[in-house]
């Protein structure tokens, strides 16, 4: 009977269902993309990636830094090296520096996972909600793989063009120009343009502007600003965006003005009566999800733009002074200077140039604190910009700035606008541009005589500083070198025309085993 | 007695009763009784009597007439019998043998009585069969020790079957056996196994010798056991009796030292905490190092800090690929075998032990007191160079400064450590009838930790039984409960370990002057700074919390076991094991706490459930043809594990009070659940084979199927052979003089493939990973999903190819025996992760493509070094050293910097600058190849002389796993006492030291006091680089004094044996390193966790038995 028995389970049958491995305590490929929830949720992953970019510190990056750090607009206070070697320029950028490394790799994950979404979608057996899901997601996608691509050449220049997740691995992957990449990215933005909708469903997704939006910058990229002056033109005609110029929101009653109302805690998505937003990413005090340790990430932005202050003899950590600050980085005089002294961007309420000793022990209390100039160098003390405040009375060690942050709000538009008419030799046109966005903030409007590209990239750091990737800005509009020699002390002499691409990081070329990875020159 | 009896009742209705059958071909019944031999014979013929008075009748009316008087009836065949011969006969109540005798005596007829038949037949038929089914001889006897104790439950065995019985409580037995020519088979653990053959003797009292050397140990090779002698694998095998003094709470911290080729490392020394594990080095880069335990037959996974060391009987150490070949996937890294105590016949055995102890921490670390400490500080202040002032205003910290000014120094050491008292008692009743016996048993230890909060509690039962239905059929229950109680630790999310409360690193790095308490009476966050995020946090800083932590397991094994009646030496065991384990955890972090102040209360319970079931099949064949003994074990198991986790956090609480009760009412809340399951199929067969107790083979072979390996290569097979020689069973070495001196010598040689299955399931499937988002003011958080695994459905087993030889030997009279072992292994396919172009969306993929290897030398040695009158002195050597090295890593020729790895090198390596001394004053400091260095920095070597210093000037520096390990144990005894001192050594062990982020008082350069080893605090180095430090220690690792009472005395108190002994454990060590242990793995002051001090513990115990 036993012999029988055991009989009966050698048979081999059964075996292999046995040992067949269930997903269950997870999600796999294939049992996601099966339905419009499946998709939508890897969509949320695209989204959580960008939220990211702000500062997720893997590889030691402090990843927030690299945006700015060697451009036009700010030098190095509290520094370490993780950043101010791409400060210092000289030799001291490398093929295999963690954060070349990290960049890269962020980007390329990201079109992996764009990539996966687009070619699941096309699966006739994927149960959609409604006909129309399936455009929408693949839309969704494919404006990410753009988002994604744009940082990638902004770093790199050329790199391999991936339009699928390989599975079993390449090796052989080789770098495409630029104009190639600029192509591929374009017709993504179409695409996405297209099939999104007028707004998101939510605040926080991607609507249909966001992406003409993208289509604008990409088209003034690729060499093709008519093209670009439609996009953002479409924008605006939507008439569903408008400048916000009065007070509103949250602390519309309290002291400010509207420019700092649009950097208050919930005052940045749709919802909260902020016309001017395209895109937030999302991020959320204490709300699992909203970001901050458990998340994986930190808005870096706060710690970056806040001084170390703390640090001073006499001074102790208070919400009203931002919350922790560690002084990463310090914005440079030119641009505290440049503001008319009417222009509410340079008030009081959006740059913080005084400070008083704030510990009731010190017998410097209550007192004005002088700012020296070591304690600028080192982070300490130094006027700056209160977009990323974010003081938490009862958790002042708190990291992260956990307010939505801009991604594309309609002033950068009208400047992409200005931008694309300008050098359509439009002046008038492109002066009537920026003056929307300096009329909001009461500075004197722009005789067309004055606007060139130079103007432009000024206004653009007294509008936008902090709020977007300033190298990728510098980059794409050939300026780099010319503004950092003329403008940032520390990077001056260290920059060398190659340094306007990053290096390929030696470990892509390492790995990329069966086929050469260009390096780029220099490096 | 217990009888091999299988009673088949059968009245003369009974088929057999019908004369037809008196035709049938004799031989065919014959044939027939050859099954029936297995039968006993009854006592029908003993009991009968017979009265009868013929005289000239024919044989045929004496057997009818028989036939009528009882219920005998006759079986033969008229052709061979001549039943017409007249014979004269005359019984009064004789047997049924005298009537035979007399019938037939002198004639060529033989008979043969069983039960009622008798069987008539010519004598050259029948004498196959006689001799099978003799008439029985009882024979009786006593047996005793050297010293005339009787010894009860000695096995005794009729040679060549499986009949036998057991002495009772007195040391006496009965055994019936056939024929004079059977040979009785003594055997009892720990003593010489002795043969005795029958002849004419009814009554044999024997007195057994002690097994001095061990030779006729059983011991388990998994499956099953063989006596020690026959083995041919490098098996060792320890009997933990010999760790009865010392107050282990895991029975592998016991076998530390005690096992050549087994390196034990207390790396971390909290209650509870399992130590680490390696058999013969390590094989794996990236999967498990750690070997396979058997509990009682059944894979036991988890800390064996569940099961009481009292309750084992026995640990065997399988090292060289036959002996673990047997558990073939899981056997790369060696097995451990561990046996649990049986019950045997006999009168109850009622035995207690206990111990109470105080643990103290080994070491005490000098620290810096506040002036040192000010010192230090100016000292690096001055280093920096960018201050001028050195008051203490400018130099500490402003919450340092009120307790300088007051002159108050915390010395944090002392407060996070105690003298903790540990007990342990356990109860055991074991005994048996002749079918049952049982072991049962109720343990209890309770110890503190010897850092504050920490501590465990453990209560055990543990019951044993075994019981003989029949004579063909077995069967036995093992059953093992237990509640293990770690409440007092933090357990961290991230690990499965407890992380620590308080942090120990952070009291060895806190100023003297730092605060403790805040002006409220609270325990402050951070006592230096209270502004900075860097700065270190309180020890104390969570004092307060909650947390509860509970597991409780159950372990039960069912055993049945059938004696195949039909064929002798056949056997069938079905072994079915539950090991079911449930871990309950319920932090809570009060608002007023470090970790719980942000979120205003932070509470979190994890429930832990983990399952398995193993279902082993086993059919094993003896047969013994001449002198041809073969052992053969097939196998067909299944394995199943499951492990559900289920977690809850919630943060933000109105009051304290709930602690972890009421999580609905947290401002957020996360879930958390996992479903981990794995299956394995196996296939074993494994044949022992010897020649005259002189030759042996042993060759095995093993299929497994995991489930976690990839769909194309779910199966691996592993095969090994391995052979054995005794030249001291040869003539030419029991002739020859001059090898007089060799008791016993054996030679074994063995190879074969092992595997490691040692990853995590799942990772041949592609994943996601589940994220967080919100979307909108009004925030709920919703799921993301990022690629997170792309899996390679190729994915296999490492395997680990190992030659073996070894020499087992006595010399001198048994005065000085051991095993010494050379070993070679190879590893391929090892389990790593190849990185590949981030391009393709993900960056790496797990293969299989390294190559290492292991090769040492290892051996025992026990030597009675006097013995005269009641004085012995006897020593046990151990020495294992391996040493390892990476073949090939990823296929390309390439070293892997990542990750430390280097084609060539040991497998675990510090790779940096080696420093070879301090830049002193006066040095040439601007023309050497640091020329921007400052004297009191370490001078780096410029390796390859070109005058600077670069990235190439990093070489490989030593060996994160020691160059050899070794045990020394030397027993005294003089009469009733006896004094054990055990030392271990671990030499040729790097390790990093970070005592430089401390205030442990060691000595820094100073201009003013220089140094060549210790570089000045608070320079600029131009390049970072780790300090290293040899970690090699001679460890007192045990001491015990025990004395037994005399037995005359005990007699009187109607007690069986008393014991009490006073034992000392991490007595002292001797080594360099300046850190508490030199044996932690957290020996540097990591960011985050500290080391725990290893406990010193002085306990006195007592083991009574009635």
């Amino acid at each position: 009977m036993f012999l029988m028995l055991v009989g009966t389970l050698l048979l081999p049958s059964c075996e292999d269902d046995y040992l067949t491995e269930k997903p269950r305590s997870f999600l796999a490929p294939e049992n996601t993309f099966m339905n419009t929830k499946g998709f939508e949720t890897t969509l949320t992953g695209l989204h959580i990636q960008v939220q990211r970019e702000w500062g997720w510190a893997g590889g030691n990056g402090l990843t927030y830094m690299h945006f700015f750090i060697g451009t036009d607009i700010c030098i190095s206070g509290n520094a370490t090296p993780f950043y101010t070697v791409f400060e210092s320029y000289g030799d001291d950028i490398h093929p295999t520096n963690g954060q070349v490394a990290g960049h890269w790799d962020f980007y390329y994950k990201a079109i992996g996972n764009a990539n996966l979404i687009i070619e699941a979608a096309e699966n006739p057996d994927v149960k959609w909600d409604y006909p129309e899901d399936k455009n929408r997601v693949i839309a969704e996608a494919r404006f990410f793989r753009g988002y994604n691509y744009r940082a990638l050449i902004a770093f790199f220049g050329d790199v391999p063009l991936v339009d699928k997740l390989e599975k079993p691995f390449r090796l052989d992957y080789t770098r495409q120009p630029v104009a190639d990449i600029l192509d591929f990215m374009i017709e993504d933005f179409k695409f996405a343009a297209e099939h999104l909708p007028d707004l998101g469903a939510i605040d926080g997704k991607i609507a249909k502007a966001a992406a003409q939006h993208m289509l604008a910058e990409t088209y003034l990229w690729a060499g093709q600003p008519d093209l670009a002056e439609q996009a953002a033109q479409d924008i605006i005609n939507s008439g569903l965006y408008q400048l916000m110029t009065e007070r509103f929101g949250q602390k519309a009653g309290e002291p400010g003005d509207v420019y700092s109302d649009l950097f208050i805690e919930h005052n940045q998505n749709r919802g909260s009566g902020n016309l001017e937003t395209i895109w937030a990413v999302q991020q959320e005090y204490s709300v699992l999800g909203g970001g901050g340790q458990d998340d994986g990430h930190n808005d870096w932005s706060r710690r970056g733009w806040v001084p170390n202050y703390a640090a001073v003899p006499g001074m102790v950590l208070a919400d009203s002074l931002g919350g922790r600050g560690i002084g990463r980085l310090v914005p440079l005089q030119w641009w505290l200077d440049s503001y008319e002294p009417q222009d509410i961007r340079a008030s009081k309420y959006n740059i913080k140039r005084e400070y008083w000793y704030n510990d009731p022990t010190s017998d410097n209390f209550g007192q004005k604190v002088e700012i020296t100039q070591e304690w600028l160098n080192l982070g300490k003390l130094y006027p700056t910009t209160t977009k990323f405040y974010f003081g938490k009375a009862d958790d002042l060690n708190f990291l992260s700035n956990l307010k939505d942050r801009y991604k594309i709000r309609l002033a950068e538009t009208y400047l992409l606008l200005a931008e694309a008419q300008m050098l359509q030799n439009k002046n008038t046109e492109a002066a009537t541009s920026i003056n929307v966005v300096r009329a909001r903030s009461n500075a004197s409007p722009v005789d067309p005589a004055d606007v060139d590209m130079d103007y432009i990239l000024d206004e653009r750091a007294k509008e936008l500083l902090g709020e977007y990737h300033r190298r990728f800005t510098l980059v794409r509009t050939g300026t780099l070198l010319d503004r950092v020699r003329r403008l940032n002390p520390k990077s001056k002499d260290g920059i060398r025309d190659y340094h306007v691409r990053w290096p390929i990081p030696q470990t892509a070329i390492d790995a990329n085993s069966g086929a050469v990875l260009e390096q780029n020159p220099g490096y | 007695m217990k009888k091999k009896t299988f009673i088949v009742e059968r009245k003369n209705n009974s088929f057999l009763s019908t004369k037809i059958l008196r035709i049938m071909k004799l031989s065919i019944f014959l044939f027939l009784l050859t099954f029936m031999q297995v039968f006993a014979i009854d006592s029908y013929s003993q009991k009968t009597k017979l009265s009868l008075d013929m005289n000239n009748a024919t044989v045929e009316d004496v057997l009818n007439k028989i036939e009528d008087q009882s219920e005998f009836f006759f079986l033969f065949s008229p052709k061979m019998v001549d039943v017409s011969r007249k014979v004269n006969i005359k019984l009064e109540g004789n047997k049924i043998d005298d009537a035979l005798n007399q019938l037939f005596n002198g004639t060529e007829i033989a008979y043969l009585v069983i039960d009622r038949q008798i069987v008539l037949s010519s004598h050259e038929q029948m004498v196959p069969f006689i001799t099978a089914i003799q008439q029985e001889i009882t024979i009786t006897g006593k047996v005793t020790d050297e010293e005339g104790n009787t010894l009860p439950g000695v096995n005794i065995i009729i040679k060549g079957t499986l009949t036998g019985t057991i002495t009772d409580v007195d040391g006496n037995f009965s055994i019936e056996v056939e024929d004079p020519e059977a040979v009785l088979v003594f055997t009892f653990i720990g003593m010489l196994t002795q043969e005795i053959k029958v002849g004419d003797q009814t009554e044999i009292n024997i007195t057994m010798a002690q097994d001095i050397i061990g030779l006729e140990e059983v011991v388990a090779i998994g499956y099953g056991t063989l006596r020690k002698s026959d083995l041919t694998g490098a098996i060792f095998s320890i009997k933990t009796e010999k760790l009865q003094d010392i107050p282990n709470t895991n029975i592998l911290q016991g076998l530390q030292g005690n096992i050549p080729g087994l390196v034990v490392a207390n790396t971390q020394s909290a209650p509870g905490a399992s130590p680490q594990i390696r058999i013969r080095g390590e094989n794996s880069l990236s999967a498990s190092n750690n070997p396979l335990i058997i509990l009682d037959g059944i894979p036991f996974e988890g800390n064996l800090n569940d099961i009481s060391t009292n309750d084992i009987e026995s640990a065997s150490v399988l090292k060289d690929a036959s002996a673990a070949a047997i558990y073939g996937a899981r056997a790369a890294n060696g097995v451990i075998i561990i046996t649990t105590k049986r019950g045997k016949e006999g009168r109850p055995q009622i035995n207690y032990s206990g111990y109470f102890g105080v643990q103290t921490p080994e070491k005490i670390l000098d620290m810096m007191d506040g002036s040192q400490y000010f010192q230090l500080k100016v000292d690096v202040a001055k280093n920096k160079g960018n201050v001028t002032d050195f008051s203490p205003e400018a130099i500490l910290n402003s919450a340092e400064l009120p307790q300088y000014y007051a002159g108050t120094e915390t010395d944090w050491q002392d407060l996070v450590l105690r003298t903790a008292p540990q007990h342990e008692h356990n109860l055991s009743v074991s005994g048996g009838s002749d079918r049952t016996a049982y072991y049962t048993s109720l343990g209890f230890l309770d110890q503190k930790g010897i850092m504050k909060y920490s501590g465990m509690k453990r209560v055990t039962l543990r019951s044993n039984i075994d019981h003989e239905i029949n004579d063909w059929l077995k069967t036995g229950v093992n059953l093992q409960l237990t509640n293990l109680d770690l409440s007092g630790f933090i357990y961290s999310k991230d690990e499965d370990f407890p992380g620590k409360l308080p942090d120990f690193a952070d009291a060895l790095r806190i100023s003297p002057y730092g605060q403790l308490k805040d002006n409220t009476g609270r325990y402050t966050f951070y006592p230096e700074f209270p502004n900075t995020f860097y700065a270190y946090t309180n020890p104390f800083a969570n004092d307060g919390s909650t947390s509860d932590n509970v597991a409780k397991r159950a372990i039960v094994t069912l055993f049945g076991e059938i004696d195949f009646p039909f064929l002798e030496g056949l056997s069938y065991r079905l072994n079915y094991g539950l090991d079911y384990r449930n871990q309950e955890i319920g932090n809570y972090w009060p608002s007023y706490t470090y970790y719980g102040f942000q979120f205003k209360g932070i509470a979190e319970t994890n429930n832990d459930n983990q399952r398995r079931w193993t279902w082993d099949n086993i059919l094993k064949y003896t047969k013994d043809i001449g002198d041809h003994h073969i052992n053969f074990t097939g196998l067909f198991s299944r394995e199943s594990f499951s492990r559900k986790r289920y977690q809850q956090e919630g943060r933000g609480f109105i009051n304290d009070d709930n602690l972890y009760q009421y999580l609905e009412s947290a401002d957020s809340k996360e879930i958390f659940s996992s479903l981990t399951e794995t299956d394995l199929v196996s296939y074993m067969a494994r044949i022992n084979y010897n020649f005259k107790y002189k030759y042996f083979l042993t060759a095995t072979g093993r299929r497994d199927g995991y489930s976690g390996f990839g769909k194309n290569n779910k199966y691996g097979f592993f095969p090994s052979v391995a052979l054995g020689w005794i030249p001291t069973q040869e003539g030419f070495m029991q002739n020859a003089e001059s090898l007089k001196f060799i008791d016993y010598l054996k030679i074994r040689v063995s190879f074969g493939e092992n595997g490691n299955m040692g990853i995590s399931p799942y990772q041949t499937l592609d994943a996601f990973r589940t994220r967080n988002y919100v979307f909108g003011n009004n925030p709920v958080t919703v799921n993301g999903l990022e690629l997170n695994t792309v899996g390679n459905p190729d994915l296999k087993w490492e395997s680990t190819f190992t030659f073996n030889i070894g020499i087992d030997y006595v010399i001198l009279n048994s005065r000085i025996s051991g095993t010494l072992d050379y070993y070679q292994s190879h590893s391929n396919d090892l389990l790593m992760t190849r990185r590949l172009p981030v391009m393709n969306g993900y960056t790496s993929i797990l293969y299989n493509i390294g190559e290492t290897e292991n090769k040492g030398f290892e051996f025992n040695l026990n030597t009675i070094n006097m013995q005269k009158n009641k004085f012995e002195w006897t020593t046990n050597l151990n020495f294992s050293l391996n040493r390892d090295k990476i073949v090939e890593l990823r296929g390309d020729g390439k070293d892997d910097l990542a990750n430390n790895w280097f084609i060539g090198e040991p497998l675990r390596v510090f790779y940096d600058y080696n420093m070879v001394g301090i830049w002193q004053t006066g040095d040439d400091i601007a023309d050497s190849h640091m020329p921007s260095t400052v004297p009191g920095s370490p001078k780096l070597e410029d390796v390859n002389s070109d005058g600077k210093l670069t990235a190439d000037d990093r070489i490989i520096l030593g060996s994160q796993l020691p160059s050899w390990v070794g045990g020394m144990t030397n027993i005294f005894s003089y009469g009733n006492w006896s004094l054990s001192v055990f030392i271990n050594t671990v030499q040729g062990i790097l390790k990093i030291d970070n005592i430089e982020g401390t205030y442990i008082d060691v000595p820094y350069w100073r201009e003013d006091r220089p140094s060549n080893e210790f570089k000045a605090r608070g320079i600029t180095e131009p390049v970072g680089h780790g300090t290293y430090r040899d970690a090699s220690y001679v460890r007192i690792k045990n001491a015990s004094l025990s004395y037994n009472f005399p037995k005359k005395t005990l007699d009187k108190l109607r007690i069986a044996n008393l014991r009490l002994y006073l034992s000392g454990q991490n007595l002292y060590t001797f080594t360099d390193w300046l850190g508490f242990d030199p044996e932690a793995d957290k020996i540097d002051v990591a960011y985050y966790d500290g080391p725990y001090p290893n406990p010193r513990t002085i306990v006195v115990g007592i083991n009574l038995g009635f």
